[in-house]
């Protein structure tokens, strides 16, 4: 009960506060179109929300202005993200496309040297062993050539 | 400020990594063209005759 007093009491002077505190209560200040006391209460709201209404569409006037100028405020645009994420994917395969050609390349580089080796060995310069004055001298052109070809001779 | 508006590289610098891209691969696809002809005569003149029997002969 006394809180409930006291509580009414509070909102006794904070009634009276904003009463006598609102210019449309101010019966002391002179009367013109300028003084909000001037203006009856029931336009009151109309005005404040008339005053509401003139801000908004200031503000949205001012944000559809700076908008292309806002370097904060990035633009919504799905079909430009698909057109980056296209162009990413198209990068990303070519990119990919070349460590799998190297790939390649390299696996056939090795095939090539291996053959160029069985080459090697299966060139013996016959030729030149047929031509040779002794056994010794053929042995010595098949060793030298197989000593040039980096390989060792077939078992 | 905006990460993906930050993160993007400019256009220039884009072609000339995209066509430095499509050069190299194409100097590569060249290279696996030239390899596998190479490759091929190697295995046919190894295949010959007479280099199978060279082959398995003893210097």
């Amino acid at each position: 009960m006394k809180k409930y007093l006291l509580f009414l009491l509070a909102a006794c002077f904070l009634l009276a506060g904003c009463v006598t505190k609102n210019p449309a209560f101010d019966s002391s200040a002179p009367p013109s179109v300028d003084n909000p006391a001037y203006v009856p209460a029931t336009n009151k709201t109309d005005l404040l929300l008339a005053k509401i209404h003139t801000q908004l569409d200031r503000a949205a006037s001012l944000n559809a202005a700076s908008a292309p100028l806002n370097p904060y405020v990035a633009p919504i645009d799905t079909g430009l993200k698909t057109t980056r994420t296209v162009v990413d994917g198209i990068f990303g395969a070519i990119a990919l496309a070349g460590v799998v050609a190297a790939s390649i390349k390299n696996k056939l580089a090795n095939r090539r040297g291996k053959a160029l080796v069985t080459l090697a060995r299966a060139d013996t310069n016959e030729a030149a062993i047929a031509n040779a004055p002794d056994a010794g001298v053929a042995a010595e052109i098949s060793a030298a050539h197989y000593e040039a070809a980096e390989v060792k001779p077939a078992s | 400020m905006n990460t993906s508006e930050s993160a993007r590289v400019p256009v220039w610098f884009a072609s000339i990594a995209v066509g430095a891209m499509l050069v190299l691969q194409t100097w590569m696809l060249t290279e696996i063209v030239n390899l596998k002809v190479q490759v091929a005569e190697i295995k046919a003149t190894i295949n010959t005759p007479t280099a199978q029997m060279n082959l398995h002969k003893e210097p």
